[in-house]
């Protein structure tokens, strides 16, 4: 079997989430097919300039084939033609202008699928809003498995996405939350589908002692991993956490690992240690009491995915389905919606040890019948030959 | 044992969880319970600014630039004169008042419009139903006169041979 993973950008610098997301899959599939990435030149996803030189190239053993962008994205128009479609009446065509704007354009890119349909069994293309996969999966419909990784995002409910998630061969989602919605959406009960969402392995070995000396970190912590953002719910965890200690007169402190692209409020019990290597993630993981994720949009989360890996409970923003649905499928951590759900849920998480060994233990088991690459490649590989059998 | 401790088990105790098979949607609505009656409290504190709902924190504005002192420094300037200032602007300030009353009678005058259009388009499909309705009747009365008018004809031919009939066999018993 030759699969073609096709996806906006690619790379070993490249740390996008459908992106990375793309990559790990591809190269765990490459076990069992022979896979090639199509994908363009570009580098930055704001204004997709190329920047990778044309043509093949090997990257960790596969064959990566990559296009040119002949049009950069302008950002200040993209942002006017976004704003229009989302606030006021607007036209098919309009919708058409907001996608090609969006781009990643890449016109070789749509050829090469084009002539080379009968050279793949299949193409899988990540991330439904970019250009490629929009037009992507017009190309090659019979041959074509999307992953959408979609988020609760106001383009979701643009017309031109309606038919298009009524096209490809098959669906791969990440959640039954992301799922339901796609459904909800498109009426695209019909299309096969599965929810796969992708693996995580965890380190052999890790310390929690040796992050605690290596940053000096003292007592109970919890711990945020991500960038930190205004669309990651940051701001309103400084402000929980801040009136948590502020009320309970709890010595908690939270640990944030991650790029910032926001200023952290200069308390000495918020740590912010910025983006740290793998390993060093994984001993903050270790020692931490919880994990707080107080994201709004995610259609998987990673870091819950890892802390759960680690036997570690969660606490998880209830505004966002995704985390809710996962926490409670899962049984392994709490969610809050508003400021006292919050102070409530981590008052319990950080009073009873038992508690927290107890969701750390579920969310171990979830994991491990879920989200360990063993069954992940086992998900991609049933809905190919259950695709290949029909 | 610590007082922590104890006051963390006190706590704990006011839950109940089966450990061995936590139910996380139970769990929530204990907590859920929990942080509802504690919003009493919260709302009688309304001298504390967390009771008030204002947050915490929030993101700093970022470092005063040029522009920021200026306008500062023009905005002290310009306090002692704002009483003349709200005077002078009161006549702008009445006809704005005016244009927005207008406005806003406009738009009253257009939402009811709207309505009486939404009623209209209503009649309007009602009718159209009911005109679909009636040439669907008509065509199956159409129908069903066709059908009974093709039976009076088969019963009037067969009304006529016997009658022919009748005469052949008059005929024969009364020569």
């Amino acid at each position: 079997m030759k699969l073609a993973f096709v996806v906006q950008r690619y790379g070993l610098d490249i740390s996008g989430g459908a992106e990375l997301h793309c990559r790990w899959v591809a190269e765990h599939l490459a076990r069992y097919a022979e896979v090639e990435v199509l994908t363009t030149r570009a580098e930055d996803y704001i204004t997709w300039k190329n920047h990778y030189p044309a043509g093949p190239q090997t990257i960790n053993g596969l064959t990566v084939r990559r296009f040119s962008v002949t049009r950069p994205r302008r950002p200040e128009r993209f942002g006017r033609i976004q704003e229009r479609i989302l606030n006021t009446e607007h036209r098919d065509k309009d919708e058409q202008r907001w996608l090609r704007e969006e781009g990643p354009r890449a016109g070789s890119l749509l050829r090469y699928i084009r002539r080379n349909e009968g050279a793949y069994d299949y193409f899988i293309f990540f991330s439904y809003r970019y250009y490629h996969s929009y037009w992507g999966v017009r190309t090659v419909p019979r041959k074509a498995l999307l992953v959408p990784t979609a988020e609760r995002d106001p383009v979701i409910n643009l017309r031109l996405f309606k038919s298009l998630f009524r096209m490809p061969r098959a669906f791969i989602y990440n959640s039954f939350e992301e799922r339901d919605m796609i459904q909800t959406v498109s009426q695209n009960t019909d299309v096969p589908s599965v929810v796969v969402g992708v693996g995580t392995e965890t380190p052999p070995s890790h310390s929690a002692e040796r992050f605690r000396v290596q940053h000096g970190l003292e007592g109970d912590y919890l711990i945020y991993i991500g960038r930190v953002d205004q669309n990651k719910g940051c701001p309103q965890l400084f402000d929980y956490f801040l009136r948590f200690k502020q009320e309970t007169g709890s010595p908690v402190k939270l640990v944030m690992i991650g790029g910032s692209v926001l200023p952290i409020p200069g308390h000495p019990d918020i740590r912010y240690l910025g983006i740290l290597p793998e390993e060093d993630k994984f001993d903050g993981l270790a020692g931490a009491r919880v994990l707080v994720m107080p994201s709004f949009y995610e259609s998987l989360s990673m870091v819950t995915l890892e802390a759960w890996a680690m036997g570690k409970p969660v606490l998880a923003n209830a505004l966002c389905d995704v985390l809710k649905g996962q926490c409670r499928r899962s049984n392994g951590g709490l969610y809050y919606s508003d400021y006292r759900e919050f102070r409530e849920a981590l008052n319990l998480l950080l009073a009873s040890s038992e508690l927290r060994a107890a969701l750390g233990r579920n969310g171990l088991a979830y994991y491990q019948a879920h989200y360990t690459w063993k069954a992940i490649e086992n998900k991609y590989l049933a809905i190919l030959h259950q695709l290949e059998g029909k | 044992m610590a007082a922590k401790d104890q006051d963390d088990i006190r706590y704990t105790q006011t839950y109940k969880i089966d450990y061995a098979h936590v139910d996380v949607a139970q769990l929530m609505d204990q907590i859920k319970a929990k942080a509802s009656h504690s919003a009493a409290p919260d709302a009688a504190e309304e001298a504390g600014p967390c009771a008030s709902g204002a947050p915490v924190w929030q993101p700093p504005q970022g470092p005063l630039t040029l522009k920021k002192k200026a306008k500062i420094k023009l905005l002290r300037f310009l306090t002692p004169f704002f009483p003349v200032m709200r005077l002078m602007a009161l006549p702008v300030h009445e006809d704005l008042m005016q244009t927005n009353n207008k406005l806003n009678e406009a738009s009253a005058k257009i939402d009811l419009l709207l309505h009486r259009r939404d009623i209209t388009k209503e009649y309007i499909k009602l009718l159209h139903v009911l005109c679909h309705n009636l040439v669907m009747e008509l065509t199956k009365l159409r129908i069903e006169h066709d059908t009974l008018k093709s039976k009076v004809q088969v019963l009037d031919k067969d009304f006529e041979f016997l009658g022919k009939r009748e005469n052949v066999l008059e005929k024969k018993i009364v020569p």
